[in-house]
């Protein structure tokens, strides 16, 4: 472990990697440059590709050079930009932890990907990517030194404690089992279809090789053949859901650690998170009507500036209710509260989407009819959705209770969401053409990392959304600290 | 529990016409293009002159006149003792509230046809992420200035 501030560079093997991972986008100037010396011999083609290739390879390497990051007793630099050069400093104070994420292509090459967390907001303020496994462990320890804590828990140490939540591989294959969706159906559908164009051959070729007519095959569809096929897609609905839940969530292990939550999981990508206890915003349990029956749900979390992308965290894919309370205790002053204790927006509502979506199609479908029978079939896929709008409608409620808002929405997969009053940035009150007339008005509250269309109550009584709107207001306090804290939830409103 | 009635104040003149230019350039484009597809469609003997670009026209400039005005009447903002409160739309009516200590950062901005009728547009940072600017156009200079000097000094009340 050295401590004389020296430049380091990433694994000199990034241009490359990083060249391999822009070759879908250079596809696209290849298969230009192919189009265009079309009817030529193959070699000109061929040499203008590798040249483009060495191009971009030659300018990686030069990146590659003139990215630097530098450990200095007080911060960390990192430098970059081939021309302008732009160095960046990070304060170890500000470092509150250190992540390392390993994908597939990583593992092969013993790459790790390091990314410095800070309280910023900016994703990539802080990532090396990537430099060798033992760099990055090595790397951590040396942070953790320098911040004067004692390193964390990395991917392959065991923690001291034993994690807050575990999936097992039961577990796992029920989540898998829960996961089906028709959707994934649809992938593989499209997948196949997909796979057809490429292959030269075409099912009615191997049914000709095959010997069989197409009469004779569809003379042979019975009963028995559509129940198989039913069973068929069942089955690879189901082993979808479970490849695709091993895939992302194997390994899933939930730590808590001086007030951070740290997640590992992953089969090919192992990834490591660390969420802040102060960071969270608010939190969301989700399931659908079969996952509801069984008394299971799937718990999140939203952090504020998160460092990745997606600022809902997952804390457990698969928990029963008692577990998610659990959870939702450690991950903030979150409790569930009963389903009937939710209050219902206005009984308008449960057919405004049908009204406003479904009845229009069915409308036009029906128009269409009399010009062109075959349209019966929108008929039918608009009277399907409707009905499914309107079961989806029914348990949209909200509740109020102690600084927490609850609010339910959806049927077939229905979220709960629980934000705290100190969470609220901005409050908004929309009243759509359709809604003045009914003297609607939905409510939209704004929190730090919420995701799109997220949290909102629609369809309230104009009257009683704008008491709402009031109620959720955070009055004024002078002299309040920081009002992100989750430590100062827990205030009164000052009397107006 | 009734809330108490916001007293909303309508925005300056100035941003009427500033709304009616930027409509107007938009208009420019469009019937331009519609003219020329009028006249090129009158060349192959498809239609007579004047029966697309003419109702296209007379539409523009209702828009430009009364549709303009109708969405200047709708915006409007209050400040209370510790928010300020934005409301917009004709359509869609949005009323947005904002608790000044929840803004992180203020900018004033002001654009060519903006500086030309004399208004500018208050920009309330919050940490929010659907809806973390809150746009408030126009705005005297004086007034965004005064605006944004009070919700300055509340945001420094509160970080203290």
């Amino acid at each position: 472990m050295s401590t004389e501030p020296r430049a380091r560079r990433l694994h000199p093997i990034i241009p490359l990697v990083t060249l391999i991972r822009q070759i879908p986008e250079l596809l696209l100037p290849i298969v230009g440059v192919a189009a265009v010396s079309d009817g030529e011999t193959l070699a000109r083609p061929l040499l203008a590709v590798v040249g483009l290739l060495a191009l971009v390879l030659a300018y990686q390497v030069l990146a590659w050079w003139r990215f630097t990051y530098t450990l200095m007793p007080d911060e960390m630099y990192i430098e970059s930009g081939i021309l302008s050069r732009n160095r960046r400093s990070i304060p170890w104070d500000r470092v509150q932890d250190v992540e390392i994420e390993r994908g597939p292509l990583a593992r092969l090459l013993g790459l790790a990907k390091v990314r410095l967390e800070t309280g910023g907001s900016e994703s990539d303020e802080g990532v090396l990517d990537s430099i060798s496994f033992a760099d990055a462990v090595a790397l951590r320890e040396e942070i953790s030194a320098r911040r004067g804590v004692a390193p964390a828990s990395s991917l392959q140490m065991t923690a001291r404690e034993p994690p807050v939540f575990t999936m097992t591989t039961a577990r796992l294959f029920q989540a898998g089992l829960l996961n089906f969706s028709l959707v994934w159906l649809a992938v593989i559908m499209g997948g196949i279809q997909f796979l057809e164009r490429l292959i030269p051959w075409t099912m009615k070729d191997i049914e000709t090789w095959i010997g069989l007519h197409e009469q004779e095959i569809w003379g042979m569809v019975g009963p028995a053949s559509v129940v198989l096929a039913l069973v068929l897609f069942l089955a690879l609905g189901s082993i979808a859901g479970v490849v695709q839940m091993f895939v992302r969530n194997y390994g899933f292990n939930l730590w808590l650690e001086r007030r951070t939550l740290r997640r590992v999981r992953g089969l090919l990508t192992r990834s490591e998170v660390a969420i802040p206890l102060r960071r969270i915003q608010a939190a969301r349990t989700s399931a659908h009507w079969l996952k509801r029956r069984f008394g299971l749900c799937r718990v999140d979390v939203q952090t504020m500036g998160g460092s990745s992308s997606d600022d809902v965290q997952e804390l457990a894919p698969l928990v029963t209710s008692e577990e998610a309370a659990q959870l939702l205790a450690i991950a903030g002053n979150f409790r569930l509260i009963a389903p009937d204790r939710f209050q219902p927006v206005a009984s308008a509502h449960r057919w405004y989407d049908a009204q406003t979506q479904a009845l229009p199609l069915a409308l036009i479908a029906l128009v269409a009819c009399f010009v062109w029978p075959p349209a019966w079939w929108g008929l039918a896929i608009a009277v399907v959705m409707g009905t499914a709008q309107i079961i989806g409608a029914t348990p949209h409620g909200w509740r109020l209770e102690d600084d927490m808002l609850y609010v339910r929405s959806g049927w077939f997969g229905q979220e709960h969401w629980l934000l705290p009053r100190s969470s609220i940035q901005s409050l908004s009150l929309k009243i759509g053409p359709l809604q003045k007339n009914l003297n609607l008005a939905t409510v939209c509250m704004d929190s730090a990392g919420a995701p799109s269309g997220a949290l909102r109550i629609r369809n309230l009584p104009t009257a009683e959304a704008r008491a709402l709107i009031e109620k959720l207001r955070i009055h004024h306090r002078p002299r309040a600290r920081a009002a992100t804290e989750i430590a100062d939830t827990v205030t009164q409103p000052t009397a107006n | 529990m009734t809330p108490p009635a916001i007293n909303w104040t309508p925005l300056e003149p100035g941003q009427l016409k500033a709304m009616r230019i930027g409509v107007a350039i938009s208009a420019l484009v469009v019937i331009t293009f519609v003219t020329g597809l009028d006249i090129g469609l009158y060349q192959d003997g498809k239609t007579s002159l004047g029966v697309i670009a003419a109702p296209t026209a007379l539409f523009l400039l209702y828009q430009i006149i009364q549709g303009t005005r109708r969405r200047f009447r709708r915006w409007g903002y209050a400040k209370t003792e510790d928010e300020l409160h934005v409301a917009h739309g004709v359509f869609i009516h949005t009323e947005t509230s904002v608790a000044f200590h929840r803004v992180q950062h203020i900018d004033i901005s002001q654009g060519p046809i903006e500086r030309l009728c004399g208004v500018c547009q208050l920009v309330l940072n919050t940490a929010g992420t659907l809806n973390s600017k809150i746009k408030l156009p126009g705005l005297s200079r004086a007034t965004a200035e005064a605006l944004r000097d009070e919700i300055r000094q509340h945001i420094r009340a509160d970080k203290e």
